[in-house]
């Protein structure tokens, strides 16, 4: 299957991306099944823009982040950045990679060393690729705080003496020490006060302008990824169900599971009347999803066809991706 | 008078230069700030006012060892019988042993070989035990099921019992005392880290670090290790003190320090059978090794907040 609807260059593609984790039992540690965190997902991200990948907690969006960078291995599939096989790279081709992609997390108390100034630890990763050594590290990692709205003094100081916002400034300033082009921002925000949120995304987006940087956005709220993305991916049970441009997305959602995220958004005007769909059930469990269609336990418009025929993600004439029975009937 | 004036206005010139804030620092400031790092953990440990009690009771013991020829009364070795069991007195300050020996004497120079027995072994068993822990934590999979179960053997037999296995190998000895106390802790910090390493391998920090390219042995010793010091710590000052009762049980089996070597466990261990009618010689080591072992619990405490940056 071909997600190559992209004219544009697509500088990371990934195909038929596969994690499973094993779910083992007794003292052999004996496999008897597998959680399906990541099943068959296949995208592309252009140079330049934000793609955002949503879903509810579970359905594999931050697992799919982090395989991108191979900080956990995958299954199967192919992830090629800028041509280059990510999963097959080794020794020094990884090391070239890893300078180019970048990761920043959701919650930015766990994403620092609580044993080293911050100024150290970006210090090490500039020293570490041979970037910069001494003053002259010192000097770029005061920039690169500088540049995320910090202080130069406030590399000499350790984590804690630091706020949530400034945190993940210092998270973004570390991420940024390799001169990365494509950076994963895994709930960059969530972890935040809303009051700060607005400005952490704003920092997110003065990058992208002055670096041309290219995001994988991953989020759950929509709102968020309707003012980010160019391109949205919508996940659940490991698989993506839709993907589409930003405002096609936001005007018309195809896949009813999408039609439902986005009644779940509130309206700033009291007087509109919203339609909310109400999903019914929970998400199935990744360890046994269901056959045919995953959503089919919960969709609205279930047909027969659903329950037994995995339906494929492709596009309308319009370049609109869904993977449903609906918008493709004659499968 | 000129002269002192002089002195203090530099003195204070001297200070306002050394306090300056570190964001003023310009240029290469990446040694000079590792170097004042160990500073401030020092500064830390002499503000906390448990941990300079602790300094002070290890110092003296420490001097006590180094100084044990000046210091002590008697020839330890020598004995008296016919002076056997005498209690304290001006002419023997903590009285004499079931052989006449004096034990003041005798409690200096078995200082020197307690205080060496706890810090070797712990040494010992922390540079064998953390890497192993650390290893078998951090890379997991088949590498760490092998290693703990040989742990878990290891833990099964109680340490005293591996200590002796080890001195049966070695050959009896103060030095193979060490040894075995040592290689009788390592199961203890294989197991405390790696359950340390299990859990901060999870944080972010330890991805964010992957990501950036880092390799395993950074990782492992800039990122994860350094967070795993404060139960290293603490166990290593209780790990002091258990060593020093090892060693004297060991002695008591006369499988340790060979009489007639003066050292602590030793001494409390013969001086059992005399504790209804010469309570001295059980309660002097006793005392010994209880305010020993304080000192390394005070000093632990303080070294695990200064190393903390949070609590500093």
């Amino acid at each position: 299957m071909s997600t190559g609807l992209s004219p544009e260059r697509a500088v990371l593609e990934v195909r038929d991306l596969k994690k499973y984790f094993p779910i083992r039992t007794g003292v052999l540690s004996r496999v008897i099944g597998h959680v399906k965190a990541v099943d068959g997902v296949s995208f592309d991200i252009r140079s330049g823009e934000t793609f955002a990948l949503v879903g509810e907690s579970g359905c594999g969006k931050s697992t799919t982040g982090r395989t991108i960078l191979r900080l956990t291995g995958a299954t199967g599939g192919e992830i090629r950045y800028d041509g280059e096989d990510v999963l097959a790279a080794s020794g020094d081709r990884m090391r070239r990679l890893r300078k180019s992609m970048q990761i920043v997390f959701q919650d930015p108390y766990s994403a620092l060393n609580p044993r080293m100034t911050v100024g150290a630890a970006i210090r090490e990763i500039l020293q570490v690729h041979g970037i910069a050594h001494g003053a002259e590290a010192q000097d770029r990692v005061e920039e690169l705080l500088v540049r995320c709205g910090l202080e130069s003094y406030h590399s000499w100081r350790y984590p804690h003496e630091f706020s949530g916002g400034q945190r993940q400034r210092v998270v973004i300033a570390r991420a940024l020490a390799l001169d990365p082009q494509f950076i994963v921002a895994d709930e960059p925000i969530s972890a935040l006060d809303v009051s700060i949120q607005s400005q952490i995304i704003n920092l997110l987006e003065d990058l992208q302008d002055d670096l041309k940087l290219t995001y994988l956005f991953i989020s759950h709220d929509l709102s968020v990824v309707r003012h980010m993305a160019d391109r949205v991916g919508v996940m659940y049970l490991g698989k993506l169900v839709e993907v589409a441009d930003k405002d096609e997305f936001y005007r018309e959602p195809l896949h009813p599971y999408s039609q439902a995220l986005l009644s779940a958004i509130p309206v700033s005007d009291p007087s509109v009347k919203k339609q909310r769909i109400i999903l019914k059930g929970d998400v199935p469990s990744p360890a046994n999803p269901p056959a045919g269609c995953p959503f089919h336990t919960r969709c609205p418009y279930v047909m027969d066809v659903c329950r037994s025929v995995v339906p494929e993600l492709k596009p309308t004439p319009s370049g609109h991706y869904a993977a449903c029975h609906l918008v493709h009937p004659n499968e | 008078m000129q002269t002192e004036n002089y002195e203090t206005s530099s003195i204070i010139a001297a200070e306002r230069s050394g306090t300056s804030d570190p964001s003023e620092a310009q240029g290469p400031t990446t040694k000079s700030k590792r170097t004042s790092e160990f500073a401030e953990v020092g500064r830390h440990l002499l503000r906390n006012r448990a941990a300079v009690v602790g300094l002070i009771i290890i110092g003296g013991f420490v001097a006590a060892s180094v100084f044990a020829p000046l210091l002590s009364t008697h020839d330890p070795l020598r004995t008296a019988l016919g002076n056997r069991l005498q209690g304290p007195s001006s002419e023997h300050i903590m009285g004499t042993d079931e052989l006449g020996r004096d034990l003041f004497s005798r409690m200096l120079y078995g200082g020197r070989i307690s205080l060496n027995i706890g810090l070797i072994s712990v040494l010992i068993g922390v540079s064998i035990g953390v890497p192993i822990g650390a290893i078998s934590g951090y890379f997991g999979g088949k590498l760490d099921i092998l290693t703990q179960r040989f742990i878990d053997i290891m833990i099964a037999f109680p340490g005293i019992l591996l200590a002796i296995v080890v001195v049966t190998v070695l050959g009896v000895g103060v030095q193979n005392v060490m040894i075995a106390t040592g290689v009788a802790s390592i199961p203890v910090y294989a197991r405390l880290v790696r359950g340390s390493v299990l859990a901060i391998k999870e944080q972010s920090y330890v991805a964010a670090a992957h990501a950036a390219g880092l390799g395993h042995t950074r990782i492992i010793f800039r990122q994860i290790l350094p967070n795993c010091l404060a139960p290293i710590i603490v166990q290593s000052t209780f790990q002091i003190a258990t060593s020093i009762l090892w060693a004297a049980g060991l002695g008591f089996l006369g499988l340790g320090a060979q009489a007639p070597t003066p050292e602590w466990g030793a001494i409390l261990s013969n001086g059992r059978a005399y504790i209804r009618t010469a309570h001295h010689l059980t309660t002097f080591p006793g005392l010994a090794i209880l305010f020993m072992v304080l000192g390394f619990n005070l000093v632990g405490d303080g070294l695990r907040d200064a190393l903390d940056p949070k609590t500093r």
